[in-house]
């Protein structure tokens, strides 16, 4: 008889090793509380090469897609920067905090918020931000949000602008082309190379990483190296039907003329074609950068107890819908790349097709994390579907854009319902650019009930816009103005 | 209703294509009686065509849903059926030709026939069902008659030595059986020989058909039924000729081919060619042109009366109430119109077919629907209306909901499509994607590398058949923008709307 060789004393050292690291709260063994790197860019379409993307070329997003699990309908909690961050950390909706655009701050509007860093650093957590984690013009990271912040740095011009015509508002932002730096020059680098040394470093707590890339938000400058391979044609102007905006009621072509006179100055001077190629090259950009992180992610000692969490705040237009820019419920606007990677949960390569929020990060992280979350929260955690991609899902995604406009995406249907009570439906199966507004068809009307439903019931008045506070940079406190003064 | 338990048992006990043991007969279980005939459009009284004589098909369209645009997946046979009878379509049976099987590609692919013998049926086929010479056994509880599917020498009976046999023998009555036939070869596009029907292929068929309805059934059956004429070569016994005064027939008014349209779009009526009354190249004399339709005619009765004999079988049985029958042409056919002769387009003349369902029970006996459906339809229709499990992966949809509401919101679109060059099978060189929307009909013709080498838009309101190819024009920009869109999308992106749940 062979006798196979005891593996008790081997299986007693781990036991004791685990033991011993629980003990001292070490992040850097499997057994711990995971740590989690959230990694954000900005403005970015799902142009990934991962969601079938052929010219944006995202090497790094699709290796880190091979790794997790790629969420390929998900969307954003709304298409603008502020309140889809501000939804994302707070766990809820704008319908919920008022807070519908970008000039609201959070913190005076809603003083007891506990925001997901902060929530994560009640509960033992080490909590770091870099670059655009929040809304990132001053006031939007209050003291006690992070326990380290690394500023976002930008690569904002006051002259020398690479092109020629200008807007009359927003100067400095409204400029695209090459410029002569490393990509680790650029702002974006800076905030890379805070993270490099982040997670080179001794972490006697379980961490929280928020790495928040500006890339490819206007103005959208690339290292020359990288458009070197991108050739004019290369990136595809999105198609403009026309006519598209003929079955769209009033409130959806208000939206969608918002930034209509951006979208003719460069149209009228034939740059549509160039900003999408910068855009395109900001995205190649952003895609190295995140790159670096994974890389040295994957070269620390964290390697293997962190969950990484991939996401974009919201879409981009290029023309479709005749629109440019974000600020629609439509597709275009809403729908982003979202992966999330956890160790010893997440298969690689799984692709989900369920709809899903970046509202339910908050509540998934809780879940991952085994920590309790907030009462409030109106996201769910995706922990089921990170055990299965595949299993049923009742549940369709919300995104809302100022006061009382909602979108519901299903897995087949967006259905649009604006404040007026004016309706769009969509049918994604047979139209991904949404071009044929079915409501009213006959036949969709138990679709729309059913997609109504989703509605939600509450619509919380507009939040304090900056205009009625007075921010204190210096103290991080506001005092609200009197009537006069705002006026 | 047989309901899954059923199913799932039948499953357990089929043990097997060779099995000769299959579950027990679920009580109550419906029957199926499915007629396939080749190459018939929808010429008859009940698509609106009263001088084509088919007494039993108008017959059974009274107690049966009459779809009035129902769509092959492709206009040839082979492709056709190989789609219909797995619920899959061309690009993905990969039989784009008369040549392929769809077990080349797809070993494991369950046909209409096999799903219902695993469940337990008794399944039987007589005549053509799948194209030629397929036998395909996983399918049949017994060996296809005939072998093959069609036999040689039954498709022109040899008039001379019949008129011999007569000479010798005047007042005899011959038995079809004994009535002499000719080697298949292309000889005249048509015949009509003074011979009792069941001389011909058809007949006979009819003939086994009604033997085996005849049969006591232990377990519930589902018999195919594949006639083959209306096909060329025109052949019917001579008293269906004399139905039709050839004076009374009319010709295709305007028989040009759609301005602007590619020549990918057509054919030179291959199939016609190489018969010895017609010219190998060029128009159809107006004179045989009339010929023709009236042999189409003949044969399309002929056909009829096999049908009404297997209709009849199954009435005089007392199996009305528990048999559902589906009906239907495997493709369309041009009959000179657009200067068309034959099949092999997606032209609405080819793509579109009858189809008449009658399942007991259903409220709307004796109606017309112009909701669109597909043949790739009829698997989870069959399934759907005997209680059976379809098996996963089909690519149509269930059309019972329709047989109570025939006017509810349905398909968008239906998707047929053709290679090219002229029955190119595998080696084609463009596919002709086509898609019928309510109003119109979209083509690109796509080469290999899936670049689009040519465009077609008709405009199917305006006129029944197309005319003038739109897909050029500015204002219509837009409008092939979006048709684009949604042929990418393909047959998923046209379903019906959903119901039940937010999906």
């Amino acid at each position: 008889m062979i006798r196979l060789p005891t593996r008790r004393p081997f299986v007693a050292i781990a036991v004791l090793a685990c033991l011993a690291a629980s003990l001292l709260g070490c992040a850097t063994e499997d057994s711990g509380p995971p740590n989690v790197l959230f990694l954000s860019v900005d403005d970015m379409n799902d142009w990934v090469g991962a969601l079938g993307c052929d010219w944006a070329r995202t090497p790094n997003i699709d290796r880190l897609a091979a790794r997790g699990t790629l969420f390929t309908n998900a969307h954003a909690p709304s298409p603008k920067c502020n309140p889809s961050r501000t939804a994302i950390l707070s766990g809820l909706r704008p319908s919920t905090t008022g807070i519908y655009g970008n000039g609201e701050w959070w913190k005076p509007n809603l003083p007891d918020a506990v925001m997901l860093p902060r929530h994560l650093r009640e509960n033992g957590y080490y909590a770091a931000g870099g670059g655009k984690v929040f809304h990132h013009t001053p006031g939007f990271n209050p003291p006690g949000s992070w326990d380290e912040y690394f500023d976002l740095v930008d690569d904002l011009r006051t002259e020398d602008f690479l092109i020629p015509y200008r807007r009359p508002n927003n100067i400095s932002s409204f400029d695209w082309g090459p410029v002569a730096k490393e990509p680790m020059e650029m702002g974006d680098g800076a905030t890379v190379r805070w993270a490099e040394d982040f997670l080179a470093r001794d972490h006697d707590k379980p961490f929280f990483l928020a790495v928040g890339l500006f890339q490819p938000h206007l103005p959208f400058y690339f290292p020359a190296r990288i458009g070197e391979g991108l050739g004019p044609d290369d990136a595809p102007v999105p198609l403009d039907l026309p006519g598209d905006l003929d079955d769209v009621p009033e409130p959806g072509r208000r939206m969608a003329a918002s930034r209509r006179d951006d979208l003719e100055l460069i149209a009228s001077h034939g740059d549509l074609a160039d900003i999408v190629r910068a855009y395109t090259a900001c995205i190649r950009h952003a895609d190295l950068l995140v790159g670096r992180v994974l890389d040295s992610l994957d070269s620390s000692r964290y390697a293997s107890n962190t969950i990484v969490v991939f996401w974009s705040d919201h879409g981009y237009h290029f023309g479709e819908k005749h629109h440019f820019a974000k600020d629609t419920l439509w597709e275009r606007s809403s729908h982003v790349p979202l992966v999330i990677s956890a160790p010893g949960l997440t298969e690689p390569g799984g692709r989900c097709a369920r709809p899903v929020s970046l509202i339910d990060l908050f509540p998934t992280l809780m879940d991952l994390c085994r920590l309790s979350a907030p009462d409030r929260l109106e996201g769910v955690s995706l922990r089921p579907l990170l055990e299965d991609p595949s299993r049923a899902w009742s549940r369709p995604a919300l995104m809302t854009f100022g006061y009382g406009n909602h979108a519901i995406r299903s897995e087949r249907y967006r259905y649009i319902r604006y404040a007026n009570g004016e309706e769009e439906l969509y049918d994604h199966a047979a139209d991904p650019n949404e071009w044929t507004n079915l409501a009213g068809d006959p036949g969709y009307e138990t679709v729309i009930e059913e997609h109504a439903a989703w509605v939600p019931a509450l619509n919380a008045e507009g939040a304090l816009r900056k205009s009625a506070f007075r921010f204190h940079p210096t103290t991080y406190t506001w005092t609200l103005r009197s009537d006069e003064e705002r006026r | 209703m047989i309901g899954r338990r059923a199913f799932l048992s039948g499953l357990a006990g089929a043990g097997g294509f060779g099995s000769r043991s299959p579950a027990a007969p679920p009580a109550g279980a419906m029957n199926v009686v499915f007629i396939a005939v080749d190459d018939l459009r929808p010429e008859l009284p009940c698509y609106g065509n009263p001088a084509v004589k088919a007494p039993n098909i108008e017959r059974l369209a009274r107690r049966s849903l009459v779809f009035e645009r129902a769509y092959c997946q492709s206009a040839v046979c082979g492709p056709s059926r190989a789609s219909l009878l797995t619920g899959l379509r061309p690009d993905t049976t990969r039989v784009w030709g008369n040549r392929a099987h769809f077990r080349d590609a797809l070993p494991d692919a369950v046909s209409i026939p096999q799903c219902f013998r695993q469940t337990g049926y008794r399944t039987e086929a007589y005549g053509k069902v799948l194209h030629g010479k397929m036998a395909d056994p996983p399918s049949w509880s017994v060996p296809v008659w005939p072998e093959g599917g069609r036999q040689a020498g039954m498709q022109y009976v040899d008039e001379e030595r019949l008129a011999a046999m007569r000479a010798e023998a005047p007042g005899r009555e011959w038995e079809g059986r004994d009535i002499p036939t000719l080697e298949w070869t292309k000889r005249s596009s048509s015949q009509a020989p003074d011979v009792p029907d069941n001389a011909l292929q058809d007949g006979q068929v009819a003939d086994r058909a009604v033997q085996a309805l005849r049969r006591s059934h232990r377990e519930p059956f589902f018999l195919a039924v594949g006639f083959q004429k209306p096909h060329l070569p025109f052949t019917a016994p001579r008293r269906y000729f004399d139905l039709y005064d050839p004076n009374a027939i009319k010709l295709a008014k305007d028989p040009v081919r759609p301005a602007g349209a590619p020549e990918l779009a057509f054919t030179r009526s291959n199939e016609l060619r190489g018969y010895t009354d017609i010219p190998d190249e060029g128009r159809i004399p107006e004179a045989k042109a009339r010929e023709l339709i009236h042999g189409y005619y003949a044969a399309t009765s002929y056909m009829d009366a096999q049908v009404g004999r297997v209709l009849d079988a199954v009435r005089a049985q007392g199996l009305e109430d528990s048999t559902v029958v589906l009906l239907f042409g495997d493709h369309g056919w041009h009959l000179g119109e657009q200067g068309q002769w034959a099949k092999t387009t997606n032209l609405e003349l080819d793509a579109r077919a009858p189809l008449l369902l009658h399942v007991p029970g259903m409220q709307a006996r004796g109606a017309a629907t112009d909701r669109i459906v597909e043949f790739v339809d009829f698997f989870p229709t069959l399934c759907d209306a005997c209680g059976i499990e379809p098996p996963e992966g089909l690519e149509g949809v269930s059309m019972v909901p329709l047989l109570d509401d025939p006017g509810r919101p349905w398909k968008r679109a239906a998707f047929t499509q053709i290679p090219r060059p002229y029955l190119a099978d595998q080696d084609w060189t463009y596919m002709g994607y086509s898609m019928r929307t309510a109003g119109c009909r979209y083509t690109e013709w796509v080469d290999r590398k899936g670049d689009v080498a040519a465009r077609e838009l008709y405009d199917l309101e305006a006129a029944p058949l197309e005319t003038v190819n739109l897909a050029d024009r500015d204002e219509h920009r837009a409008q092939v923008l979006r048709l684009a869109s949604q042929l990418r999308a393909g047959w998923r992106g046209s379903l019906p709307p959903s119901q039940g749940r937010v999906p």
